[in-house]
């Protein structure tokens, strides 16, 4: 070997080495009987009866959403429960306009030629069969303070409809593109001119429903500064629900009302398009009315419905578990105290946040993007125990020792999905003594590593 | 040139310790059930003999009365490649380990005393290990992996120091401070998501002492004889500054003999006494033999054997090992620079489990 040669064997040798001290893989199979270190990851799993104490309901007479601030108006006519949506819509922009182009003149606007009332369906139960809205003209004394069994709504809402649609019916009709209300490609009743557009783009399908009425069905009142009150009902062979966006909803479309009135520009009748108007702000207003009355809080823990309600619950973490385990896994697990009434499309998710501060019914929830919230589906007519995983919010606990170990129970994720149906499911609380929330955990003691 | 070959042989030496850095690698997996593995005190030469030459190589930290034919500064390090397969009755596998367990430095500082530092592996405790398993939780079967990571070692600091006592014994004493620190995690993956995986870790820190002496003799121009001794005292583990346990060290007896016959033969053989009976459960005192020759000069070719017992295991007996290797060396720059090789097959047999190593060693060795 020449000296050139040993030489450049010498440095790959070397080269070599120093490219190998870069790996390393290392996995030994497990034998863990004889071959492995002793330690031994231990898994415990225990149920705690009394962990769950001081837990109490919140939201009734005053819910965290009530009625006039709910985000939907929800209409239904169901055994037990009737819903009735009813809605003020603001004065009309215009009253008088000028004579002519070159005139200041002003002269009053004529009886409408035609008024479209839109409203759009957020929601509609898919079970219902013959689903018809019906439309009723209600007194401009409604409010927020306005309650099913007011006379003057209960009235109103018994004579004749101004106008009722079967949405079904409807829906059969052929289509075409709507270029003056809707924009859109609707479903025509070529005799009423009541149209429907079935609206799939943000994923659950919606609906706008425009009644086409004339100024006999709702007059264009000066006296009134053009102010109309109406109200809707469902009826359905079964399963008559449905609901309408209110000004409330976030992105949503509130009732609209669009005036076409006539008007004579010396002495030539023409049309005049007003703006539309709505319920929102001003003199405007939307809401519902039912009955029965929401049932008031009771000894059990209440969730959902409208108003809607919250409860809490405070969590006694042994020690030992909180400072010395792993949690694994934790279950809280909630017995119902009685079924979920309603339609299947009321079902809703019940969310379990840890609470950021503990201060009773205004706790405020603990937001963090890294910690999402726990949640179950509660279906209509559940009735069985609710498991619902909280492992995340006890393990950030044992993370942050100064969170009060507070649960706060409540529907949706967060405005505006709480308070957007009338189901609420009860829980026996920890005056139950059978029946009370229990923690199921799951963990694994601290090790001790072995020198 | 000279020059120019003498830094391109430092860099090398320095790529390779730096990269030593992270000790890793559990040589057994035996020791697993121990305090770990040791570590040889013993050259790439050395190992190419079995480690028969370790007794009288100055390069190897076994026997301090060596360094006193140290007559130059002399820098060395090596590191290993390791191909292990672990047969248990049921199933094996192989794993891959890279390390770095030997630097040294060597050199006379007047009135004829050599002295001479470094560290090597005292202990190995790096190991990764994987389990699968089923467990019930809840009532319901739930498929788990369980993970052991250790990694981490206890080194052995060594300042030494040899004399030439009189024309035919050398001497030597040495202090040692064990020191080093393992991160260890233990953690279980459940298959099942309603479960969170979880794991602990930890550092462990072990500190401890040690004192050797030796000597060597020359009762004839080709005959070498040598005997040392080491106490270590005892290994402490701390966790948070909190002692966990105290285990014994051995005491380390051991002689050789090394007889060259000619100038290019030269064989040696060794036999090394260890008392790691008393380090803990699963500990067993150890007697370890080992027989080399070197033949030739230039690149000498190097055989050796060794036999013995590892100190720990399972079983309430202790693992057997026999291994055999070879190598060989290159000088260049003059004989300023040599690199060793070495390949090293071992096998161990214990309760339930049996290991084959494969070891490829690379030596590099600087005098200035």
């Amino acid at each position: 070997m020449t000296p050139l040669l040993r030489r450049l064997a010498v440095l790959g040798v070397v080269a070599a080495a120093a490219v190998l001290a870069c790996t390393e893989d290392l996995t030994a199979p497990g034998r863990c009987d004889q071959y492995c270190p002793p330690e031994k990851i231990v898994v415990y799993d225990t149920i705690l009866d009394s962990a769950i104490t001081r837990d109490s309901a919140y939201g009734r007479p005053i819910g965290y959403v009530s009625v006039p601030e709910a985000p939907v108006m929800l209409v239904e006519s169901l055994p037990g429960r009737i819903s009735r949506a009813i809605f003020r819509f603001n004065r009309a922009p215009f009253l008088r306009r000028a004579t002519s182009s070159t005139d200041t003149t002003t002269g009053p606007l004529l009886q409408p030629d035609s008024v479209f009332v839109a409203m759009r369906i957020v929601r509609r139960e898919a079970k219902a069969s013959n689903l018809t809205v019906h439309l009723y003209r209600l007194p401009l004394s409604i409010d927020s303070t306005t309650t099913f069994s007011d006379p003057a709504v209960s009235d109103s809402f018994a004579g004749p409809p101004l106008r009722s649609v079967n949405l079904d019916t409807l829906l059969a009709q052929a289509t075409r593109y709507d270029s003056v209300i809707a924009h859109d490609t609707i479903h025509l009743d070529t005799l009423t001119g009541d149209r429907l557009t079935r609206d799939s783009l943000n994923g659950e399908v919606q609906y706008l429903l425009i009644f086409k009425l004339d100024s006999l069905a709702v007059p264009f009142d000066t006296t009134d500064s053009g102010r109309v009150a109406l109200g809707v009902r469902v009826t359905a062979d079964s399963f008559a629900s449905l609901a309408l966006s209110a000004s409330e909803q976030i992105n949503g479309q509130a009732p609209a009302l669009h005036w076409f009135n006539r008007f004579d520009s010396l002495g030539t009748i023409v049309g005049y398009r007003q703006p539309p108007v709505s319920p929102a702000g001003g003199g405007g207003f939307d809401g519902f009315v039912f009955t029965p009355d929401p049932a008031p809080l009771d000894t059990n823990l209440l969730v959902g419905g409208l108003p809607a309600a919250r409860s809490l619950l405070r969590v006694n973490l042994p020690r030992a578990i909180r400072d010395s385990t792993q949690i694994v896994r934790a279950t809280l697990i909630l017995v119902a105290s009685d079924s979920v009434r309603g339609v299947p499309s009321d079902s809703f998710v019940l969310f379990v946040h840890p609470a950021a501060v503990d201060l009773g019914a205004k706790s405020s929830i603990l937001r963090d993007p890294f910690l999402a919230p726990d949640s179950a589906v509660i279906h209509v007519g559940f009735t069985d125990t609710v498991r619902i995983e909280i492992t995340n919010i006890l393990r950030r606990w044992q993370a942050d020792t100064s969170l009060p170990r507070s649960l706060v129970l409540h529907q949706g994720p967060d405005f505006p999905f709480e308070g957007v149906t009338l189901a609420e499911v009860r829980f026996f609380s920890s005056r139950a003594a059978l029946r009370r929330p229990t923690l199921r955990l799951t963990y694994v003691p601290r090790l001790t590593f072995a020198p | 040139m000279i020059h120019d070959r003498c830094r391109t042989t430092l860099a090398a030496a320095l790529l390779l310790g730096l990269a030593a850095t992270p000790l890793a690698a559990q040589d057994s997996q035996f020791g697993i059930s121990g305090l770990g593995t040791p570590g040889r005190f013993e050259s790439v030469r050395a190992r190419a003999t079995g480690g028969a030459f370790a007794a009288f190589d100055p390069l190897s930290s076994l026997v301090d009365a060596t360094l006193g034919w140290a007559d130059h500064l002399t820098i060395t390090s090596g590191g290993a490649t390791s191909y292990r397969a672990i047969e248990f009755p049921d199933k094996s596998t192989w794993v891959r380990a890279t390390r770095f367990p030997v630097l040294g430095v060597s050199g006379p500082v007047g009135h004829g005393i050599i002295v001479g530092g470094g560290f090597g592996t005292y202990l190995d405790k790096s190991f990764n290990i994987s389990t699968r398993d089923t467990v019930t939780i809840r009532g319901v079967p739930e498929p788990v992996t369980d993970r052991y990571v250790s990694d981490g070692a206890v080194s052995d600091l060594r300042l030494a120091a040899a004399a030439r006592i009189t024309s035919r014994v050398f001497a030597g004493v040495g202090v040692h401070l064990l020191t080093g620190s393992v991160r260890v995690r233990a953690g279980r993956d459940f298959q099942d998501s309603s479960y969170v995986d979880t794991f602990e870790a930890s550092e462990l820190t072990y500190d401890g002492f040690g004192a050797s002496a030796s000597v060597v003799a020359l009762p004839a121009s080709s005959l070498r004889l040598a005997a040392f001794v080491r106490s270590d005292s005892r290994l402490r583990a701390r966790e948070n500054s909190t002692e966990l346990a105290r285990n014994d060290l051995p005491i380390t007896l051991g002689a050789g003999l090394q007889w060259q016959p000619a100038a290019a033969t030269t064989f040696a053989a060794s036999i090394v006494s260890q008392s790691w009976g008393n380090a803990g459960t699963n500990a067993y005192n150890t007697v370890n033999w080992s027989a080399g020759a070197e033949l030739g000069r230039g690149a000498p070719l190097r055989l050796g054997v060794r036999g013995g017992h590892l100190p720990f295991g399972p079983g309430g007996r202790a693992p057997s090992e026999f291994g055999v290797a070879g190598g060989t060396g290159f000088r260049f720059s003059e004989g300023r620079g040599v690199i060793d090789l070495s390949l090293e097959h071992l096998s161990r047999t214990g309760v339930g489990l049996r290991e084959r190593v494969w070891t490829l060693l690379v030596g590099v060795t600087v005098r200035p």
